[in-house]
């Protein structure tokens, strides 16, 4: 029998006996099951794969034999996958597909502070598919993200992320279009860094200084990697006629990561904390907008332009 | 700044500018493929379970 805990998300059922947990952006997550499948990661998510002891987020599965829409009205809808509605104090999550007909194929139900959380399996949609990935997208980023945005602990931005073996962590913000699989590409086949993401990556701070993590949300170049690197400077890509690097003022800084970032939009208090936390990574490192030319030749301006802040 | 005469140098007054940032709502919410081949995020979510329609982010 499960247990209704304060937060009026089931807790953990004894019979929850099975385990995987993974830590992406420094968030512990752990998804809990009845049997092995329920417990699954996604090939992407088996490289953020973690010991936790003590997750920062519980997630716990379980099965239903249908699900249908629930009466309320949306809070918010993406547009695509998902659809936010609330259910007193807890958020909750339809996720749906064209695959699967006009029903939700899984719900997540998670508490105000998105610690502790419920997915429900559809079994009408999902019950003959084997393997089932209970954590698959967009459901591990939205509790990432939420949980981040609403401690006011980090936020995701949209851009390219790498560690060059003399630079240290470059990130490369840029909306879609704007170069970061070209730029990620160009270092990779020029230089060899480790990268971390070509389309998303989190930041934190931590002690006064900017970090950035790799995310499993990869781009269509395909790099993911758990790895971390701490950051000097934040490039905001844009196509130009010649390499320059134009440093911005902190407040239009602040504008152009959120407008490269992905908030909570159905949360005030979380929307708060984003540009909060923005603020404060521009009071850490400067921003430059960087207008580049697809060619080698702005690798090489941005190796020019580090040694020069770093001489 | 204080220069060598020991004077505060003033910064010239700026006139406030309305500076206009494009923001692309369709890539800013989580929730959308990367490319309508099932690439990308939501890799598995666009071939396999949750099929997107729309292409963003």
């Amino acid at each position: 029998m499960l247990v209704e805990s304060a937060s009026g998300v089931e807790g953990t059922p004894a019979a929850l006996l099975y385990q995987s947990c993974v830590r992406i952006g420094g968030v512990s997550l752990a998804l809990r099951g009845a049997s092995p499948r329920e417990v699954c990661l996604s090939h992407e998510l088996e490289s953020f794969r973690h010991d936790c002891e003590s997750p920062n987020i519980e997630v716990n599965v379980k099965w239903v034999e249908k699900l249908r829409f629930r009466r309320s009205n949306p809070a918010f809808d993406s547009g695509s996958l998902w659809t936010l509605s609330r259910d007193g104090s807890l958020s909750v999550f339809d996720f749906t597909s064209p695959s699967f007909g006009n029903y939700p194929y899984k719900r997540l139900h998670s508490d105000g502070d998105f610690c502790c959380a419920q997915l429900v399996l559809n079994g009408e949609t999902l019950r003959n598919l084997n393997p089932v990935f209970p954590l698959e997208y967009p459901a591990d980023e939205l509790l990432i993200t939420n949980y981040l945005a609403g401690h006011g602990l980090g936020v995701e931005v949209h851009g390219c992320g790498l560690i060059d073996a003399e630079v240290g962590g470059l990130l490369f913000l840029g909306h879609s279009g704007a170069g970061k699989s070209t730029t990620t590409k160009l270092w990779k086949s020029l230089r060899n860094p480790e990268i971390l993401s070509d389309d998303r990556i989190i930041l934190r701070l931590h002690n006064g200084e900017l970090w950035m993590y790799g995310t499993p949300w990869h781009g269509e170049a395909a790099f993911a990697s758990a790895a971390t690197a701490k950051l000097s400077r934040i490039f905001i890509l844009q196509h130009g006629e010649r390499n320059e690097m134009v440093e911005m003022p902190r407040s239009r800084a602040v504008g152009e990561m959120f407008a490269r970032c992905f908030p909570p939009f159905h949360s005030a208090a979380g929307l708060e904390r984003t540009i909060e936390f923005l603020n404060r990574v521009t009071g850490v490192v400067p921003c430059y907008e960087f207008r580049f030319v697809p060619h080698r030749c702005a690798l090489q301006a941005v190796l020019d332009f580090h040694d020069r802040r770093s001489g | 700044m204080i220069d060598e005469n020991g004077s505060r140098d003033k910064k010239g007054y700026e006139q406030p500018k309305v500076i206009v940032i494009s923001l692309r709502p369709e890539e800013a919410v989580l929730g959308h493929c990367k490319n309508a081949g099932g690439g990308g995020p939501g890799g598995h979510g666009c071939s396999h379970v949750g099929s997107c329609m729309n292409q963003g982010s």
